[in-house]
């Protein structure tokens, strides 16, 4: 399961960060955070495991398993 | 695997980050240099019997009209009753001086400052109206005869803010500011009206210096703003769709705007203190990111629920930012 954490900071910006979401489709959980403040994407930040494909991030055992 | 995002909400035009725009005019723009600049409209708050005493006091101007009067440095001031305000229309006449006549337009924009200024001293008031935002529209000549060459211009300008389009009259909004190109007969050249915002000054009793300010500000909630002013202490607030007044600390607050989702501008007026203005509006610009980090986290809480999501985990950091954890898939 994965989670957002939505940082709500005092001067009003807000900072969101994707955690246990795999590849590229955690950059539409940018759209949920529209969907529950309106708000206006200003940068988006990709970490280094964005291009990692879901297979890639499987683990040894979960492979040997599925096979 | 993650993204991090940065965000904000609608209440603000642009980030709350990015560096905002303040200035103190103190005077019009006077790298204006443009030969075509033809007069300078005054918007006053002042009645005709107030008109009359300024010009017969003024050191005999020469009376040229009923309404018109030809300084000797060179000013020409028209009065005309213009939308219930008497509104003084100033240009060059053949006595500017030979040292000017390079430039012209600066002359003509500092000669009416020093003018306006004389003017307030004499009433001991500030004779600009309020309403108008202390507003100078500088007037320019133009080439232009047919509407349409200047519909064509706009469009090649990517300027589509046009709120009016008469063959006598064109608006339109372009960098924040109100621009018309306007004539009074349709066989003249269009003249292109420009705001320009001034603040300055009513110099009152003398003995305090007292400015006002105009600011854009990154507010567009106006909810959100009442609730700050209001906890800040203001009075006398008044707001309807676009517009918000108040009072705070001696000074008066006028907050406007032409259309609901653009930001505030923000006009003060009766400055007496720099550093105390200075440290109101960081006070204001605190306590609005505080009522919207609120207002996000309520708006969050109704919609999570909407769209079937759980809220895991919330806290508050030491910095004040709220953490919420939200499970999702």
């Amino acid at each position: 399961m994965g989670k957002l954490k939505i940082k709500l900071l005092p001067n009003g910006m807000i900072e969101m960060q994707t955690e246990g979401i795999k590849g590229k489709k955690c950059v539409n959980y940018a759209k949920v955070l529209q969907l529950l403040t309106d708000a206006k994407i200003e940068k988006v930040y990709k970490t280094k495991e964005y291009d990692e494909s879901e297979y890639l991030e499987l683990d040894e055992s979960q492979r040997l398993s599925d096979n | 695997m993650s993204i991090v995002l940065k965000a904000f909400p609608m209440a603000f035009l642009i980030s709350p980050n990015a560096k905002q725009v303040s200035s103190i005019n103190e005077r019009p723009d006077l790298s204006i240099e443009n030969k075509n600049l033809q007069l300078i409209k005054v918007a006053t708050n002042i009645q005709l019997e107030q008109v009359n005493y300024l010009m017969e006091n003024l050191g005999i101007p020469y009376k040229y009209k009923n309404d018109t009067y030809i300084l000797n440095n060179g000013i020409n001031v028209h009065w005309e009753l213009y939308n219930s305000r008497y509104c003084a229309f100033l240009s060059l006449n053949n006595h500017i001086p030979l040292t000017s006549r390079h430039a012209p337009a600066s002359y003509l924009t500092k000669q009416s400052e020093i003018l306006m200024r004389t003017f307030e001293v004499m009433l001991k008031k500030n004779i600009r109206d309020l309403k108008s935002k202390e507003i100078f529209y500088y007037c320019y000549k133009t080439e232009y005869k047919n509407k349409y060459d200047i519909l064509e211009m706009l469009k090649e300008h990517k300027i589509e803010n046009i709120t009016k389009s008469t063959d006598m009259e064109i608006r339109f909004r372009y960098n924040n500011k109100n621009y018309k190109f306007i004539r009074k007969n349709k066989r003249d050249p269009f003249l292109i009206e420009n705001e320009q915002k001034i603040s300055l000054v009513n110099i009152g009793s003398g003995q305090k210096n007292i400015t006002s300010r105009n600011i854009n500000t990154n507010y567009t909630n106006k909810d959100a703003l009442v609730k700050t002013l209001r906890e800040h202490g203001a009075t006398a607030i008044e707001a309807d769709e676009l517009n918000i007044s108040c009072e705070m600390f001696g000074m008066q607050l006028i907050y406007s705007k032409n259309s609901s989702n653009e930001a505030y501008n923000l006009e003060i007026n009766r400055i007496t203190d720099e550093n105390q203005c200075n440290k109101l509006l960081e006070d204001l610009k605190d306590e609005y990111g505080l009522n919207i980090q609120d207002l996000t986290y309520h708006t969050i809480m109704e919609r999570l629920k909407d769209h079937n999501l759980h809220l895991e985990d919330e806290r508050v950091d030491e910095d004040n930012s709220i953490i919420l954890t939200i499970n999702i898939g």
